[in-house]
């Protein structure tokens, strides 16, 4: 039998996982200031190394921005979120290599379209080359699927760390039901809380 | 710690599971429930997308348990996958409840045409109808019990095709409703049909511990928090507990059930570590819903029963069926509801439970005489996430994002409010829709997984087209744009039946009357594996009445 049971995680790494976990405040990610100032923060994410992290940045700046509809995807710390979620160990590795493999082709088409690396874009030349890549077939399923991340990021519950002051359901006056999770029971957690208890 | 024998051992513990864990521990009889998924308590339900909608914590991983299912492709070939290729999920909920967790509780009762399909309605070519070997009135009693002991709200208004009953009333009042449920019924007025209110396996006041439905907002695929909705685990399993009769073992994944001289003697099983337990028991309970049950029973072979138990004559995993039907809906804009205070509307929490019956049976001058079906009115689903997705493409199929896409956000959440209505018909059973086990494809602790074909008959999209054309006249009569419905032969995984049917001839049904094996002596499949047709309603009122039935007759047999 494969040993890959969730609900077997130990105690341990359960307290472990806490310490790394227990409220948004002690989240990694929230210790970062805002996106927009990529040149002065200190890299936190598992997944992305800087260029990835300013790459993934740029673009869901673009898909999301900050305006007068409300808050943009740097505020809810959406590129934190993805690299939450590719952290996860049930992710299907496919899922997770198609994100990162995005962050390549992006690359890839800057120098193509503009014959320069991402980083040296210009925002004009950002919004133009997510405009392109949009109406191309991979382009399209992986800014799409950034998309999802994002709302993922704002509607969450406050407790991950990203829909902060639950400003992703202010801006829609929408109403989050109740009870809300407790910091044992949202998805980093709910398997050790669960699977430890005897019945 | 778990004994080494019972009188009574269950697999699962949903809607088919509880009302024999409830009845024979009350009777005083040691049962045991073994249910492969964890123990989650009223208290440990939240509201919280990601776990309820976003990932897998309530049903397993695919990659660790899939489930292979073989359609037909474009070019008229069976094609089968497995799901944790495809992700196309048809586990609803495994965990002490299954699946009754999760469930809305849009409850409505079989009609007594439905228990004599073929002979109310005669043959269709391709279809294998059969009546049904009980009568409306022999679960009747037992509707009425589900009423009263897992808690349905409601009222019974008389319409045409109001089904016979023994108690006058619902025993809980029907639940708060938004100020929609009176726009339908005049919409309906208008039209010349008759508004049902649909009942609700929700209680609206308190019954022992259950507090009354809070309106929470986040009903369908969420855990109840205050113990309203009749889950089997809340309901049942929690009141059966009390007795001191029944012991729960969580994380129990049964993978054979040993047989003796046409008799089940042990359950073996998977404890959380993986080691195998066995336990042997007087009597042997599958109800592992639909898919699962057939695959526990296929696994089960022996000497006797080479090709599965209680499967000599072949037809177990046959005629299996899902709800035949499908979706629609329609846009209220706030800006064409001048009149009406649109708040009113948005109003989060109360229900919408109004159905149509008018068509269950249809008799019409251009359509002819068929069986027709159900249709219920709600609310698109509260899942903020869910609805955001819907918004970022364009009507030309073009991806919508940056400000754009959040200003139809806004507009979407604040000044519009999406009604949907779900058709409900008969899924007819065909020779193309079964469960069979994979050759190849194996689960986590190395089983073969249940292989699942999936055919509808041309029949149930006619019909639910029919249906699904009355509903959106009340929704244009509502004043809805951008009115459509998806009429289709896609399966929806949470309403499945058949597979084990029932009857009284033994080469042509799995079970007999009261649900035991024909072949075996001590087996009973109280899911709704038993369900030879489906009805044109969601099931679970069913499949809680007939395991009470179910329970009655063991009883009677055994005790
Ligand atoms: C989101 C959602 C909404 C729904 N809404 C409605 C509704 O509005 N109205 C309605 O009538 N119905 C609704 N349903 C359907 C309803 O939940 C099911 O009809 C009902 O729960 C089925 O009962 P069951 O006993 O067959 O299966 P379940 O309730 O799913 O229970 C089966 C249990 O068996 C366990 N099991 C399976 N195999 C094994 C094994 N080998 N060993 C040990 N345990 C095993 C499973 O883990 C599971 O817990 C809904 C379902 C879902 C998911
Ligand atoms: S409190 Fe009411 S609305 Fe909320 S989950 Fe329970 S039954 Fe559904």
């Amino acid at each position: 039998m494969n040993n890959n049971n969730n609900w077997l995680q130990s105690r341990r790494k359960f307290v472990r996982n806490i310490s790394f976990l227990a409220g948004a405040s002690s989240l990694p990610w929230l210790l970062n200031s805002c996106t927009d100032d990529v040149g002065e923060f200190e890299l936190t994410t598992k997944n992305f190394d800087s260029e990835q992290y300013y790459l993934l940045s740029k673009v869901h700046d673009v898909l999301f921005p900050k305006d007068q509809f409300g808050p943009g995807a740097a505020y809810f710390k959406t590129v934190e979120y993805l690299d939450w979620v590719l952290s996860d160990v049930n992710i299907d590795e496919e899922d997770k290599s198609y994100m990162l493999t995005g962050i390549k082709w992006m690359e890839e088409s800057a120098k193509e379209e503009f014959s320069k690396e991402f980083s040296r874009l210009d925002e004009i030349e950002i919004h133009e080359l997510i405009s392109r890549v949009s109406k191309q077939n991979w382009g399209e399923s992986w800014l799409s699927r950034n998309l999802t991340y994002i709302f993922e990021a704002q509607f969450s519950d406050v407790l991950y760390g990203s829909n902060i002051n639950g400003e992703g359901w202010k801006w829609l006056s929408h109403y989050p039901g109740y009870p809300r999770p407790t910091a044992d029971m949202i998805y980093d957690e709910i398997f050790a809380t669960i699977g430890s208890r005897s019945y | 710690m778990l004994k080494d024998k019972y009188d009574i051992v269950i697999v699962g513990s949903g809607a088919g599971a509880g009302p024999i864990a409830y009845e024979m521990s009350k009777a005083g009889k040691k049962v045991l429930v073994l249910e492969k998924g964890p123990w989650f308590k009223t208290e440990d339900f939240f509201k919280d997308e990601i776990v309820t909608s976003r990932r897998s914590v309530y049903t397993p991983n695919l990659k660790d348990e899939p489930q292979v299912i073989e359609e037909l492709n474009a070019e008229g070939e069976w094609k089968a996958k497995s799901n944790s290729v495809s992700g196309r999920d048809f586990w609803n909920g495994s965990v002490v409840g299954g699946s009754s967790n999760f469930m809305s509780g849009y409850f409505h009762r079989m009609k007594p045409v439905d228990f004599t399909l073929l002979s109310s309605f005669g043959k269709i070519e391709g279809a294998n109808i059969v009546d049904w070997p009980i009568s409306y009135d022999d679960l009747e009693p037992y509707y009425d019990k589900v009423e009263k002991i897992v808690g349905v709200s409601g009222e019974a208004r008389k319409h045409s095709s109001l089904e016979p009953r023994s108690s006058l009333d619902f025993p809980f009042p029907p639940l708060k409703e938004n100020i929609i449920s009176s726009w339908i019924d005049e919409a309906c007025r208008k039209e010349g049909y008759e508004s049902v209110r649909c009942a609700r396996s929700i209680i609206s006041s308190p019954k022992n511990e259950r507090t009354s439905c809070s309106y929470s907002h986040y009903c369908g695929s969420y855990g109840c928090s205050t113990g309203a909705k009749g889950s089997s685990r809340v309901a049942l399993l929690d009141e059966a507990l009390k007795t001191g009769n029944l012991d729960i073992s969580a994380f129990s994944k049964v993978f054979y059930l040993k047989s003796d001289a046409g008799k089940v003697t042990e359950a073996h099983f998977y404890d959380k570590n993986g080691e195998v337990k066995k336990v042997s028991a007087d009597i042997f309970v599958v109800a592992g819903q639909a898919i699962e049950s057939t695959r526990l029973l296929l696994m089960s072979k022996s000497d006797e029963f080479p090709d599965g138990l209680a499967n000599n004559n072949g037809l177990l995993g046959k005629n299996l069926i899902f709800s035949g039907g499908g979706v629609g809906s329609g846009d209220l804009h706030k800006r064409d509801l001048v009149e009406v205070d649109f708040e009113e509307l948005l109003k989060p929490g109360v229900f919408v439970n109004r159905s149509i019956q008018n068509w269950y049976s249809i008799d019409d001058v251009d359509f002819g005489i068929a069986k027709g079906g159900t249709v219920d009115f709600l609310f698109e689903h509260s899942n903020p996430t869910g609805k955001a997705i819907r918004q970022k493409w364009n009507n030309d199929g073009s991806l919508l994002y940056g400000s754009e896409l959040k200003k139809k956000m806004k507009y979407y959440f604040t000044q519009m409010r999406k009604i949907s209505f779900e058709v409900f018909n008969d899924w007819l059973p065909t020779d193309n829709c079964f469960v069979t086990l994979d050759s190849e494809v194996k689960d986590k602790w190395g089983d073969n997984v249940a292989r699942i074909r999936i055919s509808n008959h041309k029949q149930d999209i006619i019909v639910g087209e029919f249906l699904a054309e009355k509903a959106e006249i009340i929704l244009k009569n509502l004043g809805a744009k951008n009115i459509k419905s998806n009429i289709s032969g896609g399966a929806p995984p949470n309403l499945v039946a058949g597979g084990c049917r029932f009857g009284n001839d033994k080469k042509t049904s799995v079970l007999d009357k009261n649900c035991k094996a024909h072949e075996v002596g001590n087996l009973y499949v109280t899911d709704a594996s038993f369900m030879p047709t489906g009805g044109s309603v969601p099931y679970t009122w069913t499949i809680y009445a007939n395991s009470f039935r179910v329970a009655d007759e063991i009883l009677k047999k055994y005790m």
